[in-house]
């Protein structure tokens, strides 16, 4: 794997702030830090409003950046475009359209100049991958909500995007149905390839579906905690993964470390004060940020590293 | 802001109270000779005698020894295998001591190595805690575990996760300590928002983390934690000085950990050490000079506390400075 796939997407210190009429701009991601290898799939968890749908939305392009950079391979992102394919929680079909047309809507766009046998081989291709070679000329209404998240995804593949964004994508699903995409899912993307960002509340789902997990702090100023990788065979199969002992040691660090973040959100810290020292502690008033550049932070980088993105990368 | 939390809970008080070893159990500092051999310098040795004759009239070429493999390498290392690599005779001595694991930290200046700081750590018995080398993960841009040792059942799932998690700038202590060059304590890490790693049930009996970077020239080449359990505090006393904002030629206190000796936390208050002349105490010295050091003379701890020194039971110390471009940043004393 070449360097260049070994960082197919980089987020480099990617800040999204919102104005604030009383005062600063409110930070709601700050320093967000992930690189992703081409192919992998990155599922991205942490509490619910921590930030997590603002970074795929930033990804996407659909959410201006406040400052730092997503490049995806090599190119920076400024806006959005079928390179980057997105699923949202609700399928958002056009009702007027057929499974088929709905994902020929798109087709049309990305193809232009393919002959129409071409786009129609491209849509029925798609929609037989999802499952629904028996269901392409079926109206939204006449699907289950199962059904029309397969046409979203058949749509968004059939882009041959570089990369998926997929947005709690089976969140309004009962748990068979729910269990029945994620292999779908996997097993489009084991052929595929396709590098994919997946946002998720299920902690069995980021373990089972992953390479690797990203774990995001609570926001304000969310950002990554750790990533974990997660050493599972591709293909897998659900009863292989959920039989290792090790699936049971990752997911028990997962629900550990929201647990934690749980306990530690940011409204419950001390101030920076001076720390009585019948605790045993002692911490200088000033804060650690006041100091960084003394420190000499951002002008540093690891060592045998090369330039990146505004930053030294690794090698 | 270093952490969410400052304040030890009521039990890593009562256990660091009663905790009467630590896990750092001797020290050494090698230096570099002019023909390229190393020779011991200073070393801490406590009651470990049969370590300390080990070292007696020892030189080690590169590539020999726990300083040698530092040395040979460029680069910290860390063993949990001592036999493996010490020199001959010595990891017998260590393991007569109790001894089982090592970390060597290579001191750069100008580019070259000029010393190599050698840590022993204890292992067996009641020994909870560990040491990790965290560094560049192959092809990303995080921090990954490198070598590491965790002593004691207690870890065993923590340390089975923690070869599974990268930290990106940024995030957790390694990333932290990665992202501002500076040394970072965490006084209580299952409390704190700092260090999130964590493993279900594994892990809850680490207390005090410190996390060091490890600088050569302006480049960070790994990030050293040291992790400390309420029952095998890594030292007893963990502080870091930094210049003060006034007079850089004066070192002030930034954060200190004292666990059960809040006497010897509060003779530290308004302490400050001069890096002029060659340097006042053991973290001036080591500013002055830019090496660590390795004292087992009280008054170099101040002579305001030396009598709560005394009183503590305190008997060695070192300063680890953080130097980078040649200039002393800050300086990470650890007292046991």
């Amino acid at each position: 794997m070449s360097n260049n796939d070994s960082r197919y997407v980089e987020i480099v210190n990617l800040v999204k702030a919102y104005p604030n009429p009383l005062g600063d701009a409110i930070k709601v991601v700050d320093g967000y830090n992930l690189t992703i290898k081409k192919g992998d799939l990155v599922t991205v968890i942490g509490h619910s409003g921590c930030g997590k749908s603002t970074v795929l939305m930033m990804l996407a392009g659909l959410n201006p950046i406040t400052s730092g950079d997503v490049v995806v391979d090599g190119r920076v992102v400024d806006g959005p475009g079928p390179d980057r394919a997105v699923v949202f929680q609700a399928p958002c079909l056009l009702p007027w359209l057929t499974s088929y047309g709905n994902v020929m809507l798109g087709v049309k766009r990305c193809y232009p100049h393919a002959s129409k046998k071409d786009r129609d081989d491209i849509v029925k291709y798609y929609l037989n991958l999802v499952g629904l070679a028996d269901s392409m000329h079926k109206y939204p209404r006449e699907m289950s909500g199962g059904m029309q998240q397969r046409v979203g995804i058949a749509r968004a593949i059939a882009l041959k995007p570089k990369m998926l964004l997929l947005d709690e994508p089976f969140g309004r699903l009962d748990s068979l149905t729910r269990m029945d995409l994620q292999d779908t899912i996997l097993d489009i993307l084991d052929k595929e390839k396709i590098t994919t960002m997946l946002i998720t509340h299920d902690v069995d789902e980021a373990v089972y579906m992953a390479d690797r997990i990203c774990m995001m702090t609570n926001g304000p100023e969310a950002r990554v905690g750790q990533v974990l990788n997660v050493p599972f065979e591709r293909p897998r199969t659900r009863a292989d993964v959920t039989s290792d002992d090790l699936f049971f040691d990752l997911r028990a660090s997962l629900i550990s470390f929201l647990e934690k973040n749980e306990k530690t959100r940011p409204g419950d810290q001390p101030a920076p004060a001076a720390q009585p020292l019948d605790q045993g502690v002692y911490e200088a008033p000033s804060l650690l940020d006041t100091h960084a550049p003394r420190g000499g932070g951002a002008d540093l980088v690891l060592a045998g590293s090369t330039s990146g993105p505004g930053q030294g990368t690794l090698n | 802001m270093f952490s969410d939390s400052h304040l030890l809970s009521p039990t890593t008080m009562t256990d660091l109270a009663t905790a009467t070893s630590t896990l750092l159990g001797a020290a050494e500092l090698w230096r570099l000779d002019t023909d390229g051999s190393l020779s011991l310098d200073t070393g801490l040795y406590g009651s470990h005698h049969a370590l300390r004759d080990s070292a007696a009239d020892l030189r080690l070429a590169s590539g020999q020894g726990l300083a040698g493999s530092a040395l040979a390498a460029g680069r910290p290392r860390l063993f949990d295998d001592l036999a493996s690599v010490a020199a001959p005779g010595r990891a017998q001595a260590a393991a007569h001591n109790g001894l089982s694991a090592a970390a060597a930290l290579p001191r750069f200046h100008g580019g070259k190595i000029t010393s190599v700081l050698v840590l022993f750590f204890r292992g067996g018995g009641d020994a909870c805690g560990g040491a990790e080398i965290w560094s560049a993960g192959e092809g990303r841009f995080e921090l990954a575990l490198g070598e590491c040792y965790h002593a004691g059942a207690c870890l065993e799932r923590f340390a089975r996760i923690s070869k599974y998690v990268n930290f990106p700038q940024g995030a957790g202590l390694p990333g932290r300590v990665w992202e501002h060059n500076c040394p970072e304590l965490v006084p209580d890490v299952n409390a704190s928002k700092t260090f999130l790693r964590s493993s279900g049930d594994g892990g809850r009996e680490l207390s005090v983390g410190l996390g060091l970077p490890l600088m050569a020239g302006r480049n960070l080449q790994a990030v050293l934690l040291l992790l400390s359990s309420q029952t095998t505090p890594m030292a007893r006393v963990h502080e870091i000085w930094e210049p003060s904002a006034d007079d850089a030629t004066t070192l002030v206190r930034r954060h200190g950990v004292y666990g059960s000796m809040p006497d010897f936390g509060h003779a530290s208050d308004d302490l400050s050490f001069s890096t002029r002349n060659g340097g006042e105490g053991l973290p001036g010295r080591a500013a002055a000079t830019a090496e660590p050091l390795l004292t087992e003379n009280l008054d170099d701890l101040g002579i305001a506390r030396r009598d709560a020194a005394r009183n503590a039971g305190l008997t060695s110390g070192m300063a680890i400075p953080t130097v980078i471009t040649d200039t002393v940043r800050y300086v990470t004393v650890l007292l046991w």
